[in-house]
């Protein structure tokens, strides 16, 4: 009786100790790489110019990246400042990419968001989690996505 | 330089720039500057008016870069700065606010004293960059935060950049003080000397506001928890 109350109950088990560790996976917050962006824009609404750049610093060395579609600031001059990290980064090829904002992030950290935290992700999975220090006028990002793309 | 730190030399600059702009307000001060200088010649004026911005250009960059390593030594915190400085700032704007618009007579000490000696003390230190200003330019000096490959000289350059933008400004506006004095008129330059006075104590009052959060920050957090 025993052994087939056990017998029942296996798949269970083989099926609930991959669920828990998915589950553990999820709330890893321990991040593969970290990231900065620096913009400055100047204009008047859909009219202007913006410079800037990222670093990625993933194994010890630091990659340069460019970004396009974060949108801040409507008239005169704004600058961003973001700091974030990375999750879901296995290879360095993976970063590039367009993201999408993530209303529900797969990696989501105990006590890792805020308001000012916002999440993106690409089609390679690699997520982003950023926080924006300084940003004269409302972030946005743009419908189309993110762009990213390593130097 | 790549896009990256020229807009960190941008964004540093802007928010450095707008800071003690401020909190210098040189535009509202020039009110002050021509009131206790008006015996002067135009000529001695403005030849004062460029020694005053050369003096808070090295006052600012003394604060930024040397000013978190004196804090250091003496053990004093940026909140203490903070508090300290900014209680001196309310006290001259409130002096200022009280004073009494008739009294004419210019201070003792400026009478005898010669233009070089009063282009320090008091009209730069602590009338233009006062313990306010230093305080702002200490935290800015202190708020290097990116680790990236060259961020460090970009930080630098950018500290320079806002001494030499905030000094410019001072002396344009000290050196157009008498013109803009006399197109806005007696009663115009009282106005515009109470009104910087005014924002002069609310500036105060906000550094000591956020020096004494700062402060209690950690205390609220302990409680909390």
């Amino acid at each position: 009786m025993l052994s087939r109350r056990l017998l029942a109950a296996l798949p269970a088990l083989f099926v609930a100790v991959p669920a828990r560790a998915q589950q553990r996976a999820r709330r890893d917050p321990n991040p593969d790489a970290s990231i900065e962006i620096e913009q400055v824009r100047v204009g008047v609404l859909a009219l202007g110019a913006s410079v800037g750049g990222g670093r990625l610093r993933f194994r010890g060395e630091e990659h340069r990246f460019t970004v396009r579609g974060i949108e801040f600031g409507t008239i005169g001059l704004a600058s961003l400042s973001a700091r974030g990290e990375v999750f879901g980064l296995r290879r360095l090829e993976d970063f590039s990419g367009r993201y999408a904002e993530q209303a529900n992030p797969r990696y989501r950290g105990d006590g890792a968001a805020g308001p000012e935290t916002r999440w993106l992700r690409n089609a390679a999975g690699v997520e982003l989690r950023l926080r924006t220090e300084r940003a004269g006028g409302q972030l946005r990002f743009n419908e189309a996505g993110v762009t990213i793309e390593l130097r | 330089m790549d896009g990256f730190l020229v807009a960190v030399l941008l964004s540093s600059w802007l928010f450095g720039f707008s800071t003690l702009l401020s909190i210098i307000n040189p535009f509202g001060i020039a009110f002050v500057f021509h009131d206790m200088t008006r015996w002067l010649t135009a000529r001695e004026r403005s030849r004062l008016a460029r020694q005053i911005a050369i003096n808070s250009f090295i006052v600012l960059v003394v604060a930024m870069f040397l000013g978190s390593r004196v804090l250091s030594f003496f053990g004093i915190s940026l909140e203490a700065l903070r508090i300290g400085g900014g209680l001196a700032v309310a006290a001259a704007g409130w002096t200022m606010l009280r004073a009494d618009p008739t009294a004419s007579a210019a201070p003792k000490a400026m009478d005898t004293a010669p233009v070089e000696r009063m282009a320090f003390f008091p009209l730069t230190l602590p009338l233009t960059t006062g313990p306010g200003s230093i305080a702002a330019a200490i935290a800015l000096g202190a708020e290097r935060t990116s680790a990236a490959q060259g961020a460090l000289l970009v930080s630098a350059l950018s500290a320079v950049m806002v001494a030499v933008s905030v000094a410019a400004c001072v002396w344009i506006a000290y050196a157009k003080a008498e013109a803009i004095a006399r197109r806005i008129g007696p009663q115009g330059t009282m106005i515009a000397t109470k009104l910087t006075a005014f924002l002069l104590l609310c500036i105060g009052v906000q550094i000591m506001l956020t020096g004494v959060t700062d402060a209690l920050r950690p205390l609220i957090a302990a409680r909390a928890g």
